[in-house]
């Protein structure tokens, strides 16, 4: 086993014998190491063609993980992608909840607005699509559907907000928001 | 045993860029959780108060009634503690909910 040893800048470099070949001057790169032979032939592949002058420096066989060598370009792509997938996905989950949220709280007052005296059924999609303009941006598709039913505690009205989510980030596969309100018809 | 330098420039650019870019940004998953959260809570308590009250002055229907239903609507975690106390005053009716750490009070009059 060859005894490996550290040089100063904590790179391992193989001890060698070192003669001479024959027919090349002092100068050439193959003279000074060794002689002709392909480095690494003899372990695990190697090009043939790489011998140990070859190389810029004289150390470079075997390198620390540490190094600052690299392509800049690809090291940022390898990192910003990431990290704005998770930008894009906490913003896009702060935004679900939001629209969420004022979904749930459209369709409750619709349904309440639409429950009030001597109001039509169709009062409250027209009111839970005015709150929708003014809350959430207009460019959101949404659909509201207005329904009465009879239950045994009197006449109820329901409505349903269905609202479709941006997809931002890894917040694509969520459902559209659905969200329905009801409410008891006061006395008329 | 060596303590290491940290005044030393060495070290991998990537793994620093990684690890900075969770540890400033996983924070804010469970800011944005609770944010919406509470936000949720304090939407179904007003919503509550106001309407459960008015559905008892004008037609009579039990608040605890119009609370469920509301809680119903607004997909409430059964976890959440849900409380309400109608207080009468001088003809005026206060009613107080509590949805989890929110507080909403309706007031209106006795009919």
């Amino acid at each position: 086993m060859k005894r490996k040893k550290k040089n100063e800048k904590g790179i391992f470099e193989a001890k060698r014998r070192i003669r001479r070949c024959a027919g090349l001057g002092f100068d050439h790169a193959d003279d000074r190491r060794a002689c002709g032979f392909d480095v690494g032939s003899s372990g695990t592949g190697t090009q043939g063609s790489f011998r140990s002058g070859h190389a810029q420096g004289r150390f470079v066989l075997v390198q620390k993980a540490t190094g600052q060598g690299g392509a800049a370009p690809i090291d940022f792509i390898l990192t910003a992608l990431p990290l704005l997938a998770l930008t894009l996905s906490v913003m896009g989950l702060g935004l679900f909840s939001y629209c969420r949220n004022v979904s749930y709280d459209i369709a409750i007052e619709s349904a309440r607005w639409a429950a009030l005296a001597d109001q039509p059924v169709s009062a409250g999609c027209e009111r839970a699509k005015f709150e929708l303009a003014l809350t959430l941006a207009t460019s959101l598709s949404s659909q509201v559907r207005c329904e009465e039913k009879v239950t045994s505690g009197g006449r109820m009205l329901a409505v349903e907000i269905t609202v479709e989510f941006p997809k931002l980030g890894l917040v694509s596969a969520v459902d559209p928001i659905k969200a329905v309100g009801h409410a008891f018809a006061e006395i008329q | 045993m060596r303590l290491p330098k940290f005044s030393d420039e060495e070290g991998s650019a990537p793994i620093e860029f990684i690890g900075f870019g969770l540890l400033l940004q996983l924070p804010l998953l469970p800011l944005v959780l609770q944010f919406s959260s509470i936000q949720l809570e304090q939407l179904s308590a007003e919503s509550m108060a106001r309407n459960a009250l008015r559905a008892y002055c004008v037609s009579a229907v039990p608040i605890a009634t119009s609370i469920d239903l509301i809680a119903r609507d607004f997909n409430l975690p059964a976890t959440t503690r849900v409380s309400h106390s109608l207080t009468s005053e001088d003809g005026l009716l206060t009613l107080e909910v509590v949805v989890g750490e929110a507080t909403a009070i309706a007031v209106g009059i006795e009919p």
